[in-house]
């Protein structure tokens, strides 16, 4: 009805939770996340462990731990995906959305040969069925790079390398044709060559089959060279969401500019000498960039990003060298049992005002395509 | 350059094998390390890299080579081992599996005190106390255990812990591989922090590119057992010589390079039971001739690095 004039988005998750009761506590794990994604793209969700990257990526598919409470609203090719049974959800598992796990050396069975654990998924969403099923496997190997496929179908696990094995998990989500495909860490136990050649063959197979995407990672190199969206979440919401470009090369959530200072760049500068006049957090660092005796312990850490530094992005598309030196973000991210009323970012926060402990901030869709959930977010670089 | 603190000639370790001959994890490699200086060794998984660090403290047996350390040479006996390990600490990946879950934290970091006889009873826990204010822990959590720390807290214990006997070098595997991103810069600022304050040395294990860059003032490339490439840290990190490392440090994704996904360098590394001929790269390598099926490249001077290749000065000129 609305196709043609709105067309609806593959993926359409509002004001997604999702809270997991332990002896502990609810844990909030995913609190109000929003996104959509149409077919053929890509969205990356970045955030250190424990922010509910993952918690969203298995929401997606109901595979929350039992017990845990979704809320909010996920559709599916306009399909309402939150309250339908498990028998509807097995179709879509797999059918049309393939999942990819962080570890391959687990997520297969190590008693089965590879082509039998493919052809199990074939035969599950489709007619094929015994001879025909096994062919289609040895099709999805091939189809994923696996030299010599069918002998490689008959080999089991443990007989094939990390970076084999991550090609069988990926020919197995893939083995339906699925519309959406959620990677949560599909390279993170993998070493960097291995990595390059996994990210490679997504991106290829993503054209192939026009591919929608979501990369789930603690990466932000990873994912800002596969995705055309990023996501950064924190205490299982999200801080800021747009294209690579402006998130990564121009951050203005002050999480996601301290998530960017931790990380060492690619191309060091040897000892950079410490320049006058560059306005990259020359107070917080020292000629060797090093934290002064006082900083060095968690959680006692003053305004390491200084709120006046922090108007120029420590990450900036400038030649810098003062830029490859680190700036740990102080502290550690809150409890999810108890989280923080307001901004959960605010008490390891430069820029925090007194708004900020009191009022969670609304998202705001700044520059077009960017949101970001701030009060006092970094001026952008280019306005500015 | 003075004399090293360390020096490494030719070490060999082979772990035995049920069926035919020996694995040879490390194979022949020759490593220095100066006073103060922190070396990265890096390499994937598998290139022997954790072996080497391993058996510089006699955790994995050392089939053939020397270690020289402090001017001499180690060491033959238990008691000279144990002597070496009081002089050379080393930090392990997992805080969470490294800890003694039952042990009190400042029993942890007193403990190799007691080993080598430094401290005992009351003055313990003052050593203790000493130990975690120069790692930046509060006091209190000394009486804690490890699960009621976070991950980088537990990183820093470790620290301590290996500070405790005042090493001259530490030999860190991986100690921030299992952190967060965030906790990570707070680990390797305070590694670089203690080096710069104590005039430690650091063999810094890693095979995180970006991160050795950060920390270390050279570096060493394994790949499949042997070094292939040594040299400072921004020279080869910038402008590497032997094809495997520049493929490594290509493969790397770049923060900032949007879209463009890094170059595949094709295969995956061979099985060190059986190598190729030659050189060991030459399977996957762009640039493999005749030469290098028959010839084993031995590590050699080319510009600012040694490299292990038979066309260095080939790929040096073409820059």
């Amino acid at each position: 009805m609305t196709g043609i004039l709105f067309p609806v988005p593959l993926l359409e998750v509002a004001n997604l939770t999702v809270d997991i009761p332990t002896q502990r506590g609810t844990v909030h794990a995913v609190r109000g996340i929003s996104m959509a994604l149409d077919k053929g793209r890509s969205l990356g969700i970045v955030g250190e462990s424990g922010c509910g990257k993952t918690m969203t990526g298995l929401a997606l598919m109901a595979l929350t731990p039992s017990g845990a409470r979704i809320g909010g609203s996920i559709r599916f090719e306009g399909r309402e995906l939150v309250g339908c049974s498990e028998r509807e959800y097995r179709k879509l598992r797999g059918g049309e959305i393939g999942i990819v796990f962080q570890d391959p050396f687990t997520s297969l069975n190590p008693v089965m040969t590879v082509g039998a654990q493919v052809a199990e998924a074939v035969a599950l969403h489709t007619d094929l069925r015994g001879r025909g099923a096994w062919n289609e496997a040895v099709e999805m190997l091939a189809t994923v790079r696996l030299p010599v496929p069918h002998e490689a179908a008959t080999r089991y696990p443990h007989m094939l390398s990390g970076g084999q094995r991550q090609r069988v998990v990926i020919a197995m989500a893939l083995a339906c044709k699925p519309k959406l495909l959620v990677a949560d860490e599909p390279t993170t136990a993998l070493d960097v060559t291995l990595q390059a050649q996994t990210l490679a063959l997504l991106r290829e197979l993503q054209r192939e089959l026009d591919l929608a995407c979501i990369l789930i990672s603690h990466d932000l190199g990873v994912v800002g060279s596969f995705c055309d969206d990023v996501m950064v979440m924190y205490a299982g919401m999200m801080m800021e969401e747009g294209a690579p470009k402006d998130v990564i090369s121009r951050p203005r959530h002050p999480y996601t500019v301290g998530l960017l200072g931790s990380l060492p760049r690619k191309n060091p500068h040897p000892n950079p000498p410490p320049q006058a006049g560059e306005g990259v957090n020359n107070d917080a660092n020292d000629a060797t960039g090093l934290l002064t005796e006082s900083q060095v312990g968690e959680g006692v850490l003053p305004d390491v990003l200084g709120s006046s530094s922090a108007d120029t992005p420590p990450t900036a598309d400038t030649e810098d060298p003062n830029t490859n030196l680190l700036t740990p973000i102080p502290g550690q991210p809150p409890s999810l049992i108890t989280p923080p009323p307001a901004c959960p970012f605010e008490p390891r926060c430069p820029r925090r005002l007194d708004r900020c402990s009191q009022e969670m901030p609304s998202i705001a869709h700044t520059d077009g395509s960017r949101s970001i959930a701030c009060w006092n977010p970094v001026e952008d670089a280019i306005h500015a | 350059m003075p004399e090293p603190l360390l020096e490494v000639r030719d070490l060999i370790v082979e772990y035995p094998s049920r069926k035919g001959p020996p694995l040879r994890a490390v194979d022949r490699i020759s490593l220095q390390i100066g006073s103060g200086e922190i070396l990265g060794l890096v390499g994937e998984s598998g290139c022997g890299k954790t072996t080497a660090g391993m058996a510089l403290v006699g955790l994995v047996p050392i089939t053939g080579g020397d270690i020289v350390f402090d001017g001499k040479l180690w060491p033959k006996t238990a008691k000279q081992w144990k002597e070496l390990r009081r002089q050379v600490a080393f930090v392990f990946q997992d805080p969470y599996a490294s800890l003694d879950p039952y042990w009190r934290v400042g029993a942890t970091i007193s403990e190799p005190l007691q080993i080598h006889g430094i401290a005992r009873g009351s003055a313990l826990k003052h050593h203790a106390e000493r130990l975690a204010d120069l790692v930046g822990i509060e006091a209190s959590l000394l009486s804690r255990r490890p699960h009621e720390l976070s991950g980088g807290q537990r990183q820093r214990v470790a620290v301590a812990r290996a500070l405790a006997t005042e090493p001259k070098l530490i030999i860190a595997d991986e100690p921030t591989a299992a952190l967060d991103v965030s906790i990570r810069a707070q680990v390797l600022n305070l590694l670089k922090e203690l080096q710069g304050r104590l005039g430690l040395s650091i063999l810094f294990i890693s095979h995180d590119l970006s991160t050795v860059g950060y920390l270390a003032d050279r570096v060493a490339v394994m790949y499949a057992g042997a070094l292939v490439e040594t040299g400072p840290a921004y020279h080869v990190l910038e402008n590497p010589v032997h094809p495997y490392s520049t493929a490594l440090i290509r493969a790397l994704p770049d923060v900032g390079n949007f879209g463009v996904l890094p170059p595949v360098l094709e295969g995956e590394v061979p099985d060190l039971r059986s190598l190729p001929s030659g050189c060991r790269f030459r399977t996957r390598c762009a640039l493999a001739q005749k030469l290098c099926a028959e010839k084993e490249p031995k590590l050699e001077n080319h510009g600012k690095s040694m490299v292990a290749c038979h066309f260095a000065d080939d790929i040096l000129m073409r820059k």
